[in-house]
This record gives structure tokens, sequence and C-alpha cells, in this order.
């Protein structure tokens, strides 16, 4: 079945941009649900695995930029709860602050580099599904690793040595 | 390898070991069960085609489902047109008849038999005179005739052959009564006017797509010219005078005519 044969990687992929299973399950589903319901509209020009991938972003995307706006909104209640919490919490280890670092990157450059980096998306593949040109995708890695560098430079030295 | 290279590959190594790293066991079954229920029950049949093989040029091309579709509902729109035919031609409000077969009026009660007193025959028209000449050398009786069964697959060209046909019903039986009082010696006045509404009837036919098919349209106009004849003839027109029509009804074999379309007309 398609279904088996793409599942997990658009799984992975969802939960690699949201963080949470059930926002990733959320994606997952949304995007098969609508990959069902637009069958018609696949043209074999493009392999089915990227067809759905376009989907299974702009599905991410979308719901990740509703979910930002939600939790922006509910941001200053959760930290005024909070405050006396952060105060106590200890200096976040070098996997915390990458994952800060990535979290704190653009979409467009966070996107790129779970995509290319973390899952192992060509640039052709992240083209297609964000609807760029391949040329585009590479510049924003490229930014994407940039950020990355400087936003972790206070590691750089024990890092490569 | 530079340093920023060498950094990149360190923090892509764990960016792809740490970040948001998803669990190893997929949930394929309830987010299956969850994209069912999503499809609704309607399309559970979509979602069971993903086995469709989705190597390039696998996919049948869409212009033949478009002509698939195009070819059924040309079917369908045939078969529509056929199964109304004979429906339509029941559903219509059928006149109602008094013994001879005369469409009663409403408005004037039962219709007058009486036949109106004697008076001079009024002027036939020369075509009348010229059958009337002909009647005395032998004419070749015509053979049958039969409608094309090809016409009318159109159902906007159905609905005219279902008027027609009731329109020959009527006249057919129109023809019938005038052939009988003719046999009495009698005229109705009530088939003058039965005549001219069948006589306006068979002009807009003869416009009409129902004319298309050459066989009902030589029939209609045979009709019309008998149908003119009967219109003009008073009431007390003189027994040549019906003679005369009644030759013309005889040669041209419009009654017989008009039977055999009428039942294949509902065949078809």
């Amino acid at each position: 079945m398609l279904y088996d044969q793409h599942v997990d990687r658009v799984y992975r992929l969802a939960f690699r941009l949201a963080g949470e299973d059930d926002l990733a399950r959320d994606f997952t589903q949304e995007t098969f649900i609508r990959a069902f319901q637009r069958l018609g509209d696949f043209r074999s020009d493009s392999s089915f695995g990227t067809w759905i991938h376009t989907i299974a972003m702009s599905v991410s995307l979308n719901g990740l930029r509703k979910v930002k706006r939600f939790r922006t909104r509910e941001a200053p209640l959760d930290d005024a709860l909070t405050v006396g919490v952060a105060a106590r919490r200890a200096e976040p280890d070098l996997k915390e602050r990458l994952r800060q670092a990535i979290d704190a990157l653009p979409e467009g450059y966070r996107t790129v580099f779970v995509m290319h980096d973390v899952e192992g998306f060509t640039h052709e593949e992240i083209a297609t599904s964000l609807g760029v040109q391949p040329g585009t995708s590479k510049a924003q890695l490229f930014r994407a690793r940039a950020k990355l560098r400087e936003a972790l430079a206070d590691f750089a030295g024990e890092w490569v040595s | 390898m530079t340093d920023d290279e060498r950094m990149d590959a360190l923090l892509r190594q764990m960016a792809a070991e740490e970040y948001n790293r998803p669990p190893h066991i997929v949930p394929r079954e309830q987010m299956w069960e969850a994209v069912q229920a999503g499809l609704g029950a309607g399309d559970k049949g979509l979602a069971d085609q993903t086995v469709i093989p989705v190597s390039r040029g696998s996919r049948v091309p869409r212009w033949v489902y478009l002509a698939a579709a195009a070819v059924a509902l040309l079917a369908a729109g045939i078969h529509l047109g056929r199964m109304m035919g004979p429906s339509t031609q029941t559903a219509l409000a059928p006149v109602q008849r008094d013994s001879l077969g005369l469409p009663i009026d409403r408005d004037r009660g039962a219709r007058q038999n009486d036949v109106a007193p004697g008076g001079q025959p009024e002027q036939i028209r020369a075509d009348v005179t010229l059958r009337s000449d002909d009647k005395s050398r032998p004419r070749p009786r015509p053979e049958p005739e039969r409608l094309d069964p090809n016409l009318g697959n159109d159902p906007a060209t159905q609905a005219y052959s279902v008027a027609a046909s009731q329109h020959m019903t009527e006249a057919e039986a129109m023809l019938t009564a005038f052939k009988g009082d003719l046999s009495q010696g009698r005229m109705d006045a009530q088939i003058a006017s039965w005549g001219k509404d069948l006589l306006s009837n068979t002009r807009l036919l003869l416009d009409s797509p129902a004319a298309r098919d050459p066989v009902r349209r030589r029939l209609l106009q045979d009709l019309e010219l008998i149908l003119v004849q009967i219109v003009q003839l008073s009431p007390g027109a003189s027994a040549r005078d019906r003679d005369l029509i009644n030759g013309a009804l005889t040669d041209d074999q419009v009654l017989m005519r008009l039977r055999t379309a009428i039942p294949l007309q509902k065949g078809t």
C-alpha cells in the first residue's frame, strides 16, 4: 500500500518539524487524507513520494504557524507561572542549546535544515516539496548552518578539537 | 576540511540524533484508522486505492476516463430518451372522445351530431379538382412506408417524435370519424373545428424537427392537404365534394399510413 510505503517518512518529517507526537500524528493523518482526496490530481510526472511530501510540508508548516500563533497568545500567562522555575534552571547543555538554536532559525532556514541535514532529503526533493528552486534550497541551508555556527560559537572550540 | 565544515558535520550528526527525535515505532495503525475516519465511509474505497502502482506511465491517461465518461453519458442519455418516449406519450392528457372518436367539447357539452341544413357547396380548391380528374386513371398503390429508425435518437428530437405520434393518433381518429360520417351521408360540424386544430398542429410539426424524417414529412404533408379540404368543406357540402376528399384519402392511403406509422413510432 502507498500508505505503508510512505507513512514512516512523512511521520518522521512531521515529528522533526513539530517536536510533538500529537502534532506529528495530526499532520501525518491530514497529509494522507488530503492525498487520498486529491488522488485524481496526482500527475505521474513526479513520484508519489515527492507529491505526498509536498502535501506533508504544506500541512505541517501551516499547522505549525497556527500552533505558534496560538502559543504566542498563551505565552504571557505561561511565563508568569513559570518565571520562578526558569530562574532555577541549570545552564542548558549542548544538546539543548542546539535544539534551541534550530528552533530559533527562521522558518525557511529551519525547514531546509531539517529536511536536508536531519532527514536526508535532496535539494531537488526539497525544492519540489516547498515549491522553490534547488538553488534557493541550497542558499537557505548555507545560511541556516551559518546561523547555527554563530549561535553555538562558544562551543566551537571544544567541538572542533 | 575547514573548521566550519567540521562544525557543520558535527551539528548535522547531533541534530539527526537528537533534534526532535521521532519514536522508533511509528503509530501506523492508529493513524490509518484516523485517516479512514477522516475520509469518511463514502471515501473508504478511495483510501483502498493506495494499492495502485505509482511508477511512471503505469496510470491510465486522463483522457481515457474522460472518453469513457462521455460514452457512458451518451449511452445514458439515449437510454433515458428511449425510456421517456412511451411514458411521455402516455403521460400526455388524452382527449376525451365519444363513441365515434370525436373529442367532447366540455364547454358545449355533447358533440353536435346534427348536420347543418343543406346549402350550396362551397368552392373547392383547384388541387382537389385535380385530384378528382386524376381519379379516373389508375395510380400505383404506394408501398407502406416505414419511419427511419435511425432518426430521433436525439432526446430533443424524440420529444417531437412523441408529439408527432400523438398528433397522428388524433388525426387517425378524426379521419376515421370523418369517413364514418361520409358513409352515412352526413357531415358533423364538430369535425371541421377538430380539423382546424389538427391542421395548425400539422403545420407546426412540419416546421419542427419531427419533419426531419422524410417519410413522416410526406405523411404530414398529405395529411395537411386532406385537412385543408375537410376544413373548407361546409356542413352542407354535396356528396361530390365529400367523394373528392374520400378519393384523396383512399388514393394517398393516408389513413393506412397513419395507422402504420403510429405503432412503429411507439416502438422506436
